[in-house]
């Protein structure tokens, strides 16, 4: 470890640490826009600037995103010289900014606006022509350019280079004629071009999706792990009036680090967002209140019992999944899920196996059931129907075995992506959740179990899968004094999956590791 | 006075090998390859207390002896001949010339620091050089002085050619060396320094072109006989370029410490058209200007230093009157803008808006609140940056402001009166 | 079009080729031959177009946007045709000491094109260049990289003549030029 000094107060970091980083051990500001921890530093947007004090010596300006801790350094944040430096930094770089902020989509995160605030001299002294460059032109799917609001910190060009493995990003010009640009006539193709909106410090490089969508201050947020595939980044969900407009990566260096791909990222903004949700119940066809949709599966699972092969899903928190197992077990003729197909992932955070909780429903142990087996089954005469809590599962399943009676639990009735298929007519149709709508725990592919937080409330009415499974479990006259006596679903979860300890609110921020699941158990 | 460097100036055509033999070139390339040991190359250089005449004027041995001695992997010799400090042009007229003196420079500067591959890196404007090199070296290939054995001394040797594409920052040795290797022209964060990381990663010094065509004669005639030429801090002679408003502009071999008033006076001819002088620049754009009472400065780096300024490259430009300081001013501001890489905020910003307010002068727009403007650009950017730019586009306009400041006030304002007449003439005529 | 009749060539020819393949070998990392490539697919097409950077990226394994940014970065790199003979006028100090204003002023006369601009029939282009290392012997105007030094307004008006006149390989007739005009 290295122990130096910043404004006076000592601190302990391990050698090779940057500057930034050991001041923000103390809660010591240091603005940077080049710098980020993700990226190689390129010192050059001169914004970082500190005093080494070395006595009998005059004090030295320099950039501390490229000086590195060292044991009995003496830094200063607040000398006159590094003070006066940033400030020049700051004006420098407003220069030519548009400064535009009412009509930019930034303002209120915005790095130049924050640090102006906190290390600018407060005037401008800019009284020549502004330069003229590129407004909101497209540089890709989702990604607008704004070359004037550009302050060149080149993070953008540096991920798509170093992290994102694709170049497409550069600089373009010399000199003050410096822009952002792509190869002419050919915009980003990546996974990872959300990510570009966030870490760009101004308002240079913003998400069509979010583009006049809401006034960031506006936005209510909430933590919460990414359902794309089963790495379960680590998220924010922002929401205005119930609706979600934004996800965005939260660092965990155990999971995602500082990013997320454009899958996960887009697809649950269409996911949160779904079209055509359902907010009330069916039975046989008629469109009933969702409680009498839910007692009408109580009832018919009751009534039926041993006969419906029950097939989980995992979009399902782990909670959910654990009471699903011990509630539905005993009433299914079988009670499994279908392991997710995988594709190739992009060898960066893509896993390429879209099921978030698949680790989840492999360590509580219940059976894996290839589609084509479950289909096999379902088919069988002694089953009499499917319950499905995934509407494009159950239509494929479906396909293989005509004429078998559905119960779905999703948000929407049908999901067919093909309008020649067979609409799908569940029998009972329980309205369901969306990941986003509860409290409750994912575990990724590597054993890490997150927690999701609430960010959306669910349709007025709704029987969420927890009570609706707590229905099933009261007119099965199942006890579920189990958990009755727990402090928490997550509680007796973490115990069901021999790692007891914790109740939802203890899961810290960034997760927490389980023991390599037992193949015993897995099996 | 006998000269070292400036013999075949007057030549048409660039000295060929043969001739360049019969003038005893390549002996000494010869006896460093075949007799002695890198150290004793460098304690030579070193002695003699040769200094780098690309403008920064470090000592060259000492550079050389910051090569690592034990290597795993190859090391490079980079010379920079990306000559284009406004006012220099005394590298292209060794290169165009006389290449090979430059050539056996290069030979003994590599084996100096255990270097078997040279890159020289010429601007790309200098394609007359550049062919005038590219021939020399065939030659050398031809005669089996580079190649796998040099002078038979089992050591091989080879010197890439490498033209630029225009960029003045490559003239930063960090900036050429990413240019060498096919990036853009940004000066590199030291450290790590190029005798550690330099050109492809590896440990490389970069040395300037009449640096290493001085080195020959140092090994010929040896580093006492070198100090008896020039000041006692810099030794040698120097390729002192005369431009600007002057009766015989050229370029000037003459001892370092030579004043500039001899330079300008006795060799140049003086002013152009028996005008008086406004100003002289002593050493290239960056060095700024100074009074004409200055010109009986001795053209040496710490004689100039004390002036405020640099002796830079030796390229004296002369302003003669009729020439206002403020277009002078204006010209190098524009210069600078249109130069820097760009990378650096402050570089990239404070160049492009002290130009728009030298601008504003020349157009009779200047404000007395723009002098401490120009200032806080200047403070807000110097020693602020990843390289030394700032200090360059600082130089002519700093110096303006400190010595002829009242005459830029006094331009502008008559300019304005003549705006305003002419503004007045189209509003009501 | 880059040239009076000239026909602008489509198809790199293999000798080039191979040429640009060669140069990677100078090297100990293929990229450092990109400028070298850059420099001799502009000798040959007079600019670079996206096809040639592609080419040039693919020779030095550099992904055609980072080479796009070194071309932006380099002045003497063109994206657009200039003029078959593209006069680039110093600017800088010496050379505007000693009349630069007056050559552009005369080349404006002649052709009637002001910097930036091409003759009509595509014969000439100008533009003002920074410093060029003629500064002891200005005003100087390169054209390709040829330097034609000491320029009075009468020495342009008989090289731009000689230029009007000069068909056949480009190059040639630029050192035909210079020739001339150093005799």
């Amino acid at each position: 470890m290295a122990e130096l000094t910043i404004d006076g107060r000592k601190v302990e970091v391990p050698p090779g640490t940057n500057l930034i980083e050991a001041a923000r051990k103390l809660a010591i500001e240091i603005p940077y826009y080049c710098y980020h921890p993700a990226l190689a530093p390129v010192g050059s947007c001169r914004m970082c600037q500190v005093e080494i004090l070395d006595a009998g010596k005059p004090p030295r300006v320099t950039i501390a995103c490229r000086t590195e801790a060292t044991n009995g350094l003496n830094v200063s944040t607040t000398g006159k010289d590094c003070v006066a430096a940033r400030a020049a930094t700051l004006e420098f770089l407003l220069a030519n900014h548009p400064l535009d902020c009412p009509i930019c989509d930034k303002a209120g995160e915005c790095d130049l606006q924050n640090f102006t605030y906190r290390h600018g001299n407060g005037v401008g002294r800019f009284s020549e022509p502004k330069r003229d460059k590129l407004k909101h032109e497209p540089i890709g799917d989702h990604i607008l350019l704004d070359q004037e609001r550009c302050i060149l910190c080149t993070r953008c060009v540096r991920f798509m280079g170093e992290y994102a493995k694709s170049p497409s990003l550069v600089v373009a010009g010399r000199g003050d004629r410096n822009v952002i640009a792509i190869f002419p006539g050919e915009p980003i193709h990546s996974n990872y071009e959300g990510n570009l909106a966030d870490i760009c410090p101004v308002g240079a490089l913003t998400l069509k999706e979010f583009r006049f969508k809401s006034r960031v201050w506006d936005l209510d947020t909430e933590e919460s792990v990414c359902t794309g595939c089963d790495r379960n980044c680590s998220i924010l969900l922002e929401t205005k009036r119930n609706r979600l407009l934004r996800v965005r990566p939260r660092v965990n260096l155990a999971v995602n680090g500082h990013f997320m791909c454009d899958k996960g990222r887009f697809g649950l903004l269409e996911a949160y967002n779904p079209q055509g949700r359902e907010e009330l119940g069916f039975v046989k066809g008629a469109r009933v209140p969702a409680a009498q949709a839910a007692a009408a599966l109580a009832s018919t699972l009751t009534a039926e019992r041993g006969k419906w092969l029950v097939i989980l899903s995992a979009r399902l928190t782990a909670e959910e999944l654990l009471l699903a197992k011990s509630v539905l077990a005993p009433l299914a003729r079988q009670l499994a899920y279908v392991p997710t197909s995988a594709t190739d992932g992009d060898g960066i955070l893509y896993t390429g196996r879209a099921a978030a909780n698949e680790e989840a429903l492999e360590r509580l142990g219940i059976a894996p059931l290839a589609e084509e087996a479950a289909t096999k089954l379902l088919a069988e005469p002694a089953t009499s129907g499917l319950l499905a809590f995934d509407a494009t599962l159950a239509a494929r399943l479906l396909a293989g075995a005509k004429g078998k009676r559905l119960a779905l639990v999703d948000v929407v009735r049908d999901r067919a992506a093909d309008a020649a298929a067979a609409p799908l007519a569940a029998e009972i149709f329980v309205p369901g959740t969306l990941a986003s709508e509860k409290d409750g725990t994912f575990i990724n592919f590597d054993g890490v179990l997150q927690r999701a937080r609430r960010a959306q409330r669910w349709p007025q009415g709704t029987v969420a899968e927890t009570a609706l499974l707590q229905e099933i479990a009261a007119a099965a006259k199942q006890e579920l004094t189990a958990f009755a006596r727990k402090p928490d679903l997550t509680f007796a979860l973490l115990e069901a999956l021999g790692q007891p300890g914790a109740t939802l609110a203890q899961i810290p921020e960034d997760g927490l590791r389980l023991a390599p699941a037992l193949e015993a158990a897995k099996a | 006075m006998k000269t070292y460097l400036s013999n075949e100036f007057a030549r048409r055509d660039p000295l060929l090998l043969v001739e360049a033999q019969a003038k005893g070139r390549y002996q000494q390339a010869k006896r460093v390859f075949t007799s002695l040991t890198p150290e004793q190359v460098v304690d030579e250089v070193k002695n003699a207390g040769l200094r780098g005449r690309g403008g920064a004027w470090f000592p060259t041995g000492i550079k050389w002896s910051f090569m690592p001695k034990e290597l795993k992997g190859p090391s490079y010799l980079v010379i920079n001949a990306d000559e284009g400090e406004p006012g220099t042009f005394k590298d292209r007229q060794i290169m165009e010339k006389d290449p090979h003196l430059l050539l056996e420079g290069i030979m003994i500067g590599s084996f100096a620091i255990r270097a078997q591959t040279a890159f020289l890196y010429i601007r790309g404007e200098y394609l007359t050089a550049h062919d005038a090199l590219a021939t020399a070296i065939a030659e050398l290939e031809a005669a089996g002085i580079l190649g796998d054995s040099a002078f038979g001394s089992g050591r091989p040797m080879r010197i890439v050619l490498h033209r630029g594409a225009g960029a003045y920052i490559c003239g930063e040795e960090t900036a050429l060396l990413n240019s060498l290797e096919g990036r853009r022209g940004e000066p590199r964060p030291k450290p790590p320094f190029p005798a550690v990381w330099g050109a492809f990663g590896r440990p490389t010094s970069v040395n300037n072109v009449e640096t290493l065509a001085n080195v020959p004669a140092i090994l010929e005639r040896g580093a006492a006989w070198f100090k008896t030429m020039g000041t006692a801090q810099a030794p040698g002679h120097l390729l002192f370029g005369v431009s600007g408003a002057v009766e015989r502009p050229g370029c000037y071999e003459l001892p370092l410490g030579t004043t500039a008033r001899e330079l300008v006076e006795k060799h140049a001819g003086g002013v152009k058209g028996g005008k008086k002088m406004r100003a002289f620049i002593p050493g290239g754009a960056s060095t700024g200007f100074l009074p004409p009472d200055r010109l009986d400065v001795p053209m040496d780096p710490e004689s100039l230093r004390k002036e405020g300024t640099m002796l830079g490259t030796g390229g004296i430009i002369v302003i003669p009157e009729g020439i206002e300081i403020v277009d002078a001013a204006r010209v190098f501001s524009r210069f600078f803008r249109h130069e820097t890489c760009g990378q650096c905020s402050p570089c990239r910003e404070g160049s492009a808006w002290s130009d728009q307010v030298i601008g504003r002068f020349q157009n009779g727009e200047g404000r007395a609140e723009d002098f401490a403007l120009l200032e806080d650009i200047m403070r807000g950017s110097k020693q602020r940056t990843i390289c030394v730019f700032p200090e360059a586009f600082a130089g002519p306009l700093g110096s303006a402001i400190k010595h002829f400041r009242s005459e830029l006030t006094q331009v502008s304002a008559q300019r304005a009166v003549g705006r305003a007449a002419t503004e007045g003439t189209a509003l009501h005529g | 079009m880059s040239g009076s009749g000239e026909a602008e060539p489509k198809v790199l020819p293999e000798g080039i080729l191979a040429e640009l393949r060669a140069l990677t070998a100078h090297y100990p990392q293929k990229r450092g031959a990109l400028l070298p490539i850059l420099n001799r697919l502009q000798e040959w097409r007079g600019h670079l177009a996206p096809v040639d950077m592609r080419l040039a990226g693919e020779l030095t394994g550099v992904a055609p946007a980072d080479v796009f940014s070194v071309v932006t970065f380099y002045t003497m790199y063109r994206q657009r045709p200039a003029g078959r003979f593209p006069l680039g006028v110093c600017r800088n100090i010496a050379c505007w000491i000693n009349g630069s204003e007056q050559i552009v002023a005369t080349v404006k006369d002649e052709l009637g094109i002001a910097p930036g601009e091409t003759t009509a029939d595509g014969r000439f282009s100008l533009e003002e260049v920074e410093c060029l290392g003629s500064c002891g012997t200005g005003p100087c105007l390169e054209i390709d990289s040829r330097y034609f030094e000491n320029l009075t307004p009468d020495k342009v008006r008989a090289l731009l003549a000689r230029l009007s006149r000069a068909d056949g390989d480009r190059s040639a007739a630029i050192l035909a030029a210079q020739r001339e005009e150093r005799a």
